[in-house]
């Protein structure tokens, strides 16, 4: 049964191979000749005047977060969504709750002042 | 009656629950009453079970199980009887009687001794009535454990007093002694019988499976016999009592003497089953109590503290206890032990009245003109000392003459323990009337001007409750009561009853002839018997040396032992194998600390190769079956 | 396409302790938006309510065997138990919680909602019988936890706590989904019911994935539970965190892991004991190990508890070590006796000390008998407790798993019981060491002038003298609460 998995062990075998390949291979076959220009970000781009590790406001974070926890609880009202004609009133009640239990968050995000902007 | 019977155990315990954690804060009034009041409530509680086992009923209830665990089931079951019914009564109402003349004798400690006191007396009433009602070995060790604790925090009331300390670590030893043996005894009979409840154990066909006197049967009975001996202050290990007399006079009267120092009676009495298949461990029972018996009656003759001689004399009585449920006359010893707590309590609560009387004073020799002071005391003390002396047809002669008759009729080398018995009750009226002669009576020929005062009612009414039962106490029926646990005693014919009566009212009247010429009429004549004794009296006098013996063989070894452990074993050896365990595991510690260097990384490390190595066992090492 | 919906078993009366704390925690974070901060005590009142009403709701469990929404739960005699001992824990920390972190300016209506909602979790680990629900209890009162332990936002010690729990707890939940992830591979189901039967068939014993699953799912648990060598984060967690926040974690997050690897190890996979017994065997050795030795050198208190937690979480184990309902039993002993004696001993840690400082150290606690007799004593009573002393519930609890060890070694006639057995003995003794010092620390005379002199506060005396008593009158008679581990044991799928 084990031996089922043989041929993953070789396909794991030939990425690694393949990596150290891909790693090694063109600086040895070209030869390497580093320069201040190569040495940056963008090679060919715009020259950065600051650093890149700048401080967001913390209200960039907060919005993210606040959209993506709703975006994600949002898919679950499409597979929902097809079969609720079997589910009938029984399915309707059940997403009465978990979207009543999503907008007491709302609520709560709403009074805690999480979507005041720049105040 | 399962919860009359358990109203009798828990009413002391509440009262001490309630004198111990409140008892600073309440009255005295009510901290006496509480203390009292338990007991009688706890005494009229046994007296309602008393109307139901006389009706023939019998009761070994659990009330729940403590543990259970893989076939080992320890159940909290109280076993009533009529054995348990007048042991429990005993306690509760003598208990009870003790208990209010405390309240009067112990009126001169201040709030907080007072309220310690009663919480004592009562954890000491719960412990010996859970000794007495429980059905099952565990819970007998625990009171067995818990009647010692309360003896030792007893004696040592008066924790200022050096020789108090002393006598209580004595009693708290001696005692310990007694209950490796019991437990010893509760692993035998586990490890024998599987099981620990009497209920089981104590059936004779679970007995009668292993060997009549075999090593196993006997073994147990020794093992308990060491139980009993330590507790009731049997030879070899008697040597707490008369120390214990260190404690307060209620102590003396209720542990001492009326209750704590006969539960080895009980014990041999509810073991019966036992001895009766160990004819070996019976006779040892018998042998050590009648030598006890007349070694304490010895020794009392040549003592001069008033509560030493009474220790003694307990000692000496127990002594015939022991003699009589040695010899199967269980009834017999039973008898004797509720006349005696009558007796002897009443004894020892009108000594302390004499003693309060005399300014703590306990040497006979200084005592004096009781009569005109303290009237009560002085009559209800003659009572007691008629008694214990086996005056006609008091309580004390009627079961002691029972005792000594068993012994006398019974077969084989017994007889030769009844003839002691015999001359112990001699000694017994000598020894009784040299203290009374002595303390209480002759000197009111000579005027003695001493005014002295009697105590107050709450102290003599108890005293004369007591003396009614020293007088009347032979004719309860303890006979037939106790028929259902022992079976029916062996008929004596009349003849034999009425000459050993004879007997032991001759040796009686001669031990108190001699005691009234020695002391009474001619006292030079006292010293000059002491003289001619010369060897023997100062043997006597000073208790056969045996205190000594144990400091010589026991207490200077085991110091000197403790010496060399301080001196060498312990810095060397010990100190050094444990020092360097500890120091090798402080340095694996330490070693097993530095792991824990505060970085998540390697947090993370140590768990994946943890779980590597679990991969790496479960993929590599169990290969496909 | 009509579904039936009542094919999979619908049946909200199993999951009633759950819905119940979670609406309640529903409910305080509607009210905290419109009381006045002032008056947040009402919050813990109502959060107090939910857990009795959660707990009432737990005892007709009792008894039952009710599998519902498509065996993913169910309701018996061991969800049942570890509800009354999460609700009582979850009662106690809030009773105690007001006052601690009114001192503390940290008196915020979230606290409870968390606390309610890892309390959730943890029954509803406690009554998963599929890995999916398994896997969702532990994200709930693990994600609650990581924000309680940063909870005190001010301090930076908090925030290092949460962070470093937040990571790890991440890296032992990956182990967790891929073990659960090779076990479902390995058998195609996630129910236990369905694991049970697979596991059953003589075959499995040589099923390597399904092994290498167990494996991984065990480092999971391992690491919930705070067993050696998966502990590393515990003693700087508790440490960091606040000590109400390690409290309740301390006892109630353990007590949860060990519902679940009492119910995976013995009632799913009994039949490949002898596969999984030296890695289980080992983590238990190891924690003994770990755990009581470097309690010994530890001179502050919570993580000397935290180290102590380790070892504990040894002694735990062994009773699952057996894979019998016997041993089961004493584990789930164990499991309420360490709630009684480590919550004290927590809650003790919380009430020493004046407003909030520094206190954990043990120079601090010299002659605390002299100046917090109180706290003292019941101190001394859980450190008792837990170095196994009788008559203390510890001790009996020692026992019970010990004895276990013996019964299985004697009835599988095999050594192997015996090597952590001994372990356990010894390390017991060790322990001594170090449980012992704090009561003879706290007898010492204190160096200089300490007049601190709080007044321990009603709720705190209360929860101190029940937890006291209970350590104490549990010891006494172990009996009842045996029976009901025995009768709770007794899992069935």
């Amino acid at each position: 049964m084990l031996s089922d998995y043989f041929p993953l062990l070789i396909f794991l075998a030939a990425i690694f191979v393949f990596g150290l390949i891909a790693l090694f291979f063109p600086p040895w076959l070209a030869g390497a000749r580093t320069t201040t220009a190569k040495a940056l970000p963008y090679e060919s781009g715009i020259v950065p005047r600051t650093t890149a590790r700048r401080r967001f406001a913390v209200s960039f974070y907060l919005t993210a977060m606040l959209f993506i926890i709703f975006d994600v609880e949002a898919i679950f009202i499409y597979p929902w969504a097809v079969i609720l004609k079997g589910l009938r009133w029984f399915g309707i009640a059940e997403m009465a709750v978990f979207v009543g239990i999503l907008l007491i968050a709302l609520i709560y995000v709403w009074k805690k002042g999480a979507l005041e902007w720049g105040s | 009656m399962s919860v009359l019977a358990l109203l009798v155990l828990l009413l002391p315990l509440a009262g001490f629950l309630i004198n111990a954690l409140f008892g600073r804060a309440l009255a005295r009034q009510l901290v006496g009453w509480v203390g009292a009041g338990s007991v009688g409530l706890a005494f009229g509680s046994a007296l309602a079970v008393l109307v139901q086992v006389a009706g023939g009923q019998q009761l070994d209830h659990t009330y729940f199980t403590w543990w259970n665990s893989a076939g080992f089931e320890i159940p909290f079951n109280l076993y009533i009887d009529p054995l348990s019914t007048l042991m429990a009564l005993v306690i509760t109402g003598v208990g009870f009687m003790i208990h209010v003349y405390s309240i009067g004798y112990m009126a001169g400690e201040d709030r907080g001794g007072f309220s310690r006191f009663f919480a004592y007396m009562n954890l000491f009433v719960f412990s010996m009535l859970l000794l007495v009602l429980s059905g099952n070995f565990v819970w007998l060790i625990v009171g067995w454990a818990g009647v010692g604790l309360s003896s030792y925090l007893l004696i040592g009331f008066w924790y200022e007093r050096t020789s108090a300390v002393l006598a209580a670590r004595k009693a708290f030893v001696m005692n310990v002694i007694g209950d490796v043996g019991m437990m010893f005894a509760a692993f035998v009979i586990f490890l024998n019988l599987k099981a620990l409840d009497y209920g089981t154990v104590l059936q004779p066909d679970r007995i009668h499976q292993l060997p009549k006197g075999g090593t196993v049967i006997t073994a147990i009975c020794l093992l308990l016999l060491v139980g009993a001996v330590a507790k009731s202050a049997q030879l070899p290990l008697h040597t707490w009592l008369p120390d214990a007399m260190e404690g307060p006079t209620p102590v003396s009267a209720l542990i001492h003497a009326a209750t704590m120092v006969t539960a080895g009676v009980y014990l041999v009495a509810r073991m019966h089953a036992l001895y009766d298949w160990a004819p070996a461990a019976a006779a040892t029972v018998a042998i050590i109590g009648a030598v006890t018996a007349l070694f304490a009656a010895t020794i009392g003759t040549a003592q001069v503290d008033i509560k030493r001689i009474l220790a003694y004399s307990t000692m000496s009585q127990i002594g015939y206890m022991f003699l009589a449920v040695g010899i199967g006359a269980y009834t017999a010893g039973m008898f004797h032990f509720m006349t005696h707590a009558f007796f002897k309590a009443l004894l020892f609560m009108a000594a302390g009245n004499v003693i309060h009387a005399f300014h703590e004073d306990q040497d006979i020799r200084h005592m004096g003109n009781v009569r005109s002071g303290l009237p009560i005391t002085f009559w209800t003390f003659l009572i007691g000392t008629l008694s214990i002396s086996g005056f006609p047809l008091m309580a004390g002669f009627v079961s002691k003459d029972e005792i000594i008759r068993a012994a006398l009729t019974s077969t084989g080398g017994f007889v030769l323990l009844g003839v002691l018995a015999l001359v112990t009750a001699g000694l017994t009226a000598f020894y009784m009337f040299r203290l009374f002669l002595t303390a209480f009576g002759w000197e009111w020929l000579g005027h003695d001007e001493r005014h002295l005062h009697e105590a107050p009612s709450v102290q003599t009414v108890p005293i004369m409750i007591l003396a009614a039962g020293a007088v009347f106490g032979g004719a309860i029926p303890v006979g037939s009561f106790l028929k259902p646990v022992f079976g029916e005693s062996p008929a004596i014919g009349s003849a034999p009853f009425f000459g050993v009566a004879g007997l032991s009212i001759l040796v009686a009247v001669i031990g108190f002839a001699v005691a009234y010429q020695l002391y009474a009429r001619r006292p030079e004549m006292a010293a000059v018997v002491r003289r001619r004794l010369g060897p023997v009296h100062a043997m006597v006098e000073h208790k056969y040396y045996v205190d000594e013996l144990y400091d010589l063989v026991f207490v200077r070894p085991g110091f000197a032992i403790g010496r060399l452990l301080r001196d060498f074993i312990e810095p060397r050896v010990i100190d050094g194998l444990v020092d360097g365990t500890a120091e090798l595991f402080r340095v694996e510690a330490a070693e097993f600390r530095s792991l824990q260097t505060g970085r998540v990384r390697n947090y993370a490390l140590v768990t994946l190769v943890g779980a590597g190595f679990i991969a790496g066992y479960l993929f590599f090492f169990v290969r496909p079956a | 396409m009509i579904v039936n919906v009542n094919a999979i078993g619908i049946d909200y009366t199993t999951i009633l302790p759950e819905l119940v704390v979670t609406g309640t925690a529903i409910l305080v974070l509607i009210l905290d938006l419109f009381i006045p901060a002032d008056r947040r005590r009402i919050l813990a009142l109502v959060a107090i309510l939910g857990l009795l009403g959660a707990l009432v709701a737990s005892i007709p469990l009792w008894g039952h065997n009710k599998f519902a929404f498509g065996d993913t739960v169910v309701g018996d005699s061991f969800a049942a138990f570890f509800n009354v001992i999460l609700a009582l824990t979850s009662i106690l920390t809030v009773l105690i919680s007001p006052r601690f972190l009114r001192a503390r300016q940290l008196d915020y209506g979230e606290y409870y909602v968390l606390i309610l909602a890892a309390t959730a979790g943890m029954m509803l680990l406690a009554a998963a019988t599929s890995l999916m629900t398994i896997f969702l209890g532990i994200e709930l009162l693990s994600l609650a936890l990581y924000v309680l332990s940063g909870f005190a936002r001010t301090q930076l010690r908090s925030q290092e706590s949460a962070l470093k729990y937040l990571l790890l707890g991440g890296f032992a939940t990956g182990f967790l989904l891929y073990g659960m992830a090779l076990i479902y591979g390995a058998t195609g189901a996630t129910t236990l019911r369905g694991l049970a039967l697979v596991a059953g068939s003589p075959t499995a014993g040589g099923n390597a994935l399904l092994l290498l699953g167990i494996g991984f799912l065990s480092v999971g648990l391992a690491f919930k539970a705070s067993a050696a060598p998966f502990h590393m984060w515990t003693p700087d967690v508790y440490e960091g965190a606040p000590t109400i926040v390690t409290t309740f974690m301390s006892v109630a997050t353990k007590a949860a892991a060990f519902a679940a690897v009492g119910r995976v190890f013995v009632a799913v996979f009994p039949a490949l004991q002898y596969r999984w017994y030296v890695p289980l065997a080992l983590i238990a050795v190891f924690s003994l190990f770990i755990g009581n030795l470097v309690a010994i050198v530890q001179d502050n208190l919570k993580r000397m508890l935290a180290y102590s937690g380790i070892a504990h979480a040894g002694f735990i184990l062994l009773g699952v070590l057996p894979g019998t309902p016997d041993g089961l039993a004493s584990t789930l002993f164990y499991i309420a006796a360490y709630a009684v004696m480590n919550f004290g001993a927590f809650a003790v840690v919380t009430s020493v000390g004046a407003r909030g400082e520094e206190t954990a150290n043990i120079n601090y606690w010299r002659g605390l008998f002299y100046r917090r007799p109180f706290l003292a004593t019941t101190m001394t009573i859980f450190m008792l407790s837990l170095a196994g002393i009788p008559p203390t519930v510890g001790f009996f609890a020692k026992l019970f798993v010990f004895r276990s060890l013996v019964v299985a070694a004697q009835t599988a006639n095999s050594g192997q019981f015996w090597a952590p057995l001994i372990v356990a003995i010894v390390m017991t003794v060790v322990s001594f060491y170090y449980y012992l010092r704090v009561v003879v620390v706290m007898l010492m005379t204190p160096e200089g002038e300490v007049t601190e002199r709080e007044p321990v506060g009603a709720s705190m005396g209360t929860v101190l003298a029940i937890s006291a008593a209970a350590t104490v009158i549990l010891g006494l008679f172990p009996g009842v609460i045996f029976d009901w581990a025995s009768t709770a044991a007794g899992v069935h799928l």
